[in-house]
């Protein structure tokens, strides 16, 4: 590859980083299926100033299920005290993703479920292994983080969801 | 050099002034090493360098307008498993994206999938090594509501070949794959379908691969070589359509001949047909499946193996296990041909209930079922089964502080036909997984895995303890032994102990011990990692 070019891509990818450290960041707009079927445009996801909550999955990850089950297990809680929206987004592909509303009604969830079958807001979003779950505040800007699942790590999700919700 | 710093300095001021302006920009970096030892009982191989690492940065940025994202990666020493066209460093992914409401375009390395990935699907399994982008570009029109179209084209990433050629592998007299899609969501025109609850999708796609003639010999005397087809097409078709808990799905796919090392360079044409119908409510679903796939490996280099240069993505057509001994016996799909069945059943009791308890008791059916196909007819199936699984599993919480995963697996493995040698295996897998939530800063759990079975390596126990502490630490030890089989040498203890600490965005793992010599699952796509001993290195930071 031309070696010019290359130093210019590399010394952008340096300094990208640190201005990322520095930007806020809001969800990127792509426009994906629910497990109803309807069209949702993600960058127009509100909820009246309360916190939203994105969390990436898929139907074959054991890590994501526990981690779901237990955040089921409060959320009525959760959304009582702090009027959060909680959002999962499956990243099964198509073939998979015919198991994603059978798993997630066969638990008893209530969550809404988005489909990334083709990965755009994963890719978007960075997401690399999952689960990997994001805060956002009522003004729609990213507030927290966080990839894999420790049991106990759904309490400081929420201890973050409390700092930014206005219900406090 | 004066010029990169104006040129940086530029960039790096349009973006501040855009930064206020609704623009986001997210990053990770990723790092995986070991450092590897040698251990002659589990068959380790030897390497040329100590400490083995692959390592990616990716930045991405969005906006309204405009999104862009790029990818750096650095495997000078692969990891273990991963194919040797893998060494190398530098750009493997790169785009620019343009949007303007009814459509969209992309130019550079892009991913996307038609249907359900019969003939076209193009993503990133950074675990598996796949990276099958297209260099070139993806247009997507939403011409009005309902209505999709898609047209792709460009050069398949293949290793490292972004830098064959010319600097960005563009030569399409190398080779080139295009594609076009359409898709329409009928019931976003009527409103009483919507209001009714019911969803209509038609879609059909076209996927070509252009390569030029690769010097093949049909017989050496005397020497006769094949005529190979530059352009090779395929089809897809499909139906979908849903009322409230109900969805209906059929997926036909077809492939002109498109001889190949995959196939033994037959000239027949390829073709797969799904079905999948499932009914759920909250609480309870039901989900069957079957799929007949026959001669649809489709690669846009006919003289590749292993996992580089798909184009389409055919998982096995079964559950991904994720307990280890359940997992011991991955299936692979069989391209020549074959028949797959799958079938799952949940159903949760709610709390305070005769079946569910205080806290609610959830279960599940699931099977599968694979056969090959036969030339008889296009029905026909081999009497032999390639695979079969059927467990059941439940989830409970057994008291304030227990909770409780238990499963049965009943399996049998083909390993003649899947692995080419060995013997029909069957198998009873037990596995008990159980957490006891001590505070909100203590969690413990503990596995317990039982396989038996009279052939193979014959009977495993696994056991794992794991104590997560403050919600960011977690250690856990495992051991994964085999104690049936006459083979002493087979009789070996897999040992792991491992450290993970998680604060916020970042995430960093360290681990001692042995992995043992199998298929690495993730997202329907297996890989064969070869035996292991060392200290693993892992470390995350999302930005």
């Amino acid at each position: 590859m031309y070696p010019q070019l290359q130093k210019i891509i590399f010394a952008a990818a340096l300094l990208l980083t640190v201005t990322i450290a520095c930007g806020a960041q809001s969800i990127p707009s792509v426009k994906l299926k629910n497990i109803e079927g309807k069209t949702i445009d993600t960058g127009k996801l509100r909820n009246n100033g309360n916190p939203i909550v994105i969390s990436f999955f898929a139907t074959w990850c054991k890590p994501c299920m526990r981690e779901l089950t237990a955040i089921d297990a409060m959320f009525d809680e959760w959304e009582e005290q702090t009027g959060v929206r909680f959002i999962l987004v499956s990243i099964d592909d198509a073939q998979n993703v015919q198991k994603v509303r059978p798993l997630v009604d066969g638990q008893g969830w209530d969550f809404e479920v988005l489909l990334d079958v083709n990965s755009e807001l994963k890719r978007l979003m960075q997401v690399q292994q999952i689960p990997h779950v994001f805060v956002f505040d009522g003004n729609g800007k990213m507030v927290y983080n966080h990839s894999g699942y420790t049991d106990g790590s759904e309490n400081d999700l929420y201890q973050k969801i409390l700092e930014v919700s206005k219900k406090k | 050099m004066r010029r990169v710093l104006v040129i940086l300095i530029a960039c790096y001021t349009s973006v501040a002034i855009m930064a206020s302006d609704g623009i986001s920009f997210f990053g990770s970096l990723q790092h995986d090493g070991l450092f590897a030892m040698t251990d002659e009982a589990i068959g380790t191989e030897s390497y040329s360098f100590p400490y083995l690492s692959n390592t990616y940065l990716n930045l991405s940025l969005t906006s309204k307008w405009v999104n862009a994202g790029l990818r750096l990666e650095t495997m000078q020493a692969p990891l273990p498993g991963f194919e040797a066209g893998f060494k190398g460093s530098g750009i493997g992914n790169l785009y620019v994206q343009g949007n303007w409401g009814w459509g969209k375009l992309t130019i550079g390395d892009v991913y996307s999938q038609f249907g359900s990935g019969l003939i076209l699907r193009l993503y990133e399994e950074r675990s598996m090594g796949i990276d099958n982008s297209l260099r070139g570009a993806r247009l997507e029109l939403t011409p009005y509501k309902g209505i999709h179209i898609e047209a792709i084209g460009g050069k398949q990433r293949v290793y490292w070949n972004c830098y064959d050629h010319t600097a960005w592998n563009l030569d399409f007299t190398k080779g080139a794959v295009v594609g076009a899609d359409a898709e329409v969501d009928i019931d976003e025109w009527s409103e009483r379908m919507q209001q009714a609850g019911v969803t209509l999708n038609i879609g059909a796609s076209w996927v070509s691969k252009y390569q030029p003639q690769d010097t093949v010999f049909y017989s050496l005397t005397p020497p006769v070589m094949y005529n190979l087809p530059r352009w090779v097409g395929s089809a897809d078709a499909r139906f979908s359509i849903g009322y409230q808990g109900f969805k209906l799905l059929a997926e036909y796919a077809w492939k002109a001949n498109d001889p190949s090392v995959d196939n033994l360079f037959s000239y027949k044409h390829g073709e797969a047909l799904l079905l999948s119908a499932s009914y759920s409510r909250r609480g309870m679903s039901l989900l069957l499946q079957a799929k007949r796939s026959q001669n649809m490996s489709f690669r846009s280099d006919r003289m590749s193996r292993g996992i580089a240069a798909h184009i389409n993505h055919l998982p096995p057509f079964t559950q991904t296990h994720t307990y280890h001994l359940a997992d011991l016996n991955a299936y692979a799909t069989q391209l020549q041909g074959e028949w797959a069945f799958q079938g799952e059943l949940w159903y949760t009791w709610k709390k305070r209930t005769a079946m569910g308890g205080r806290y609610g008791t959830t279960l599940r059916l699931q099977g599968a079922h694979i056969r090959g196909t036969t030339p008889q007819s296009w029905v026909s199936m081999t009497k032999e089964a390639y695979y079969t699984d059927v467990n059941l599993e439940l989830q409970k919480r057994i008291a304030g502080k227990w909770y409780l995963n238990a499963m049965y697996m009943y399996q049998t493995f083909n390993a003649p036909v899947i692995e080419g040698s060995g013997e029909l295996c069957r198998s009873h897998i037990l596995v008990a997984d159980v957490k006891y939530v001590t505070s909100d800063k203590v969690e413990m759990r503990a596995e317990l895995q039982y396989l038996y079975s009279k052939q193979d390596e014959g009977q495993w126990i696994y056991a794992l303890y794991e104590l997560s502490l403050f919600n960011d630490l977690m250690l856990s030890v495992s051991d994964m032994y085999n104690i049936g089989g006459t083979d002493l040498s087979s009789k070996l203890h897999y040992y792991m102990a491992a450290v993970t600490y998680q604060k916020g965005a970042h995430r960093l793992m360290a681990s001692f011990g042995r992995t043992r010599a199998g298929y690495n699952c993730t997202g329907g796509v297996c890989r064969y990692v070869p035996a292991q001993k060392g200290v693993n290195l892992s470390y995350n930071f999302n930005f």
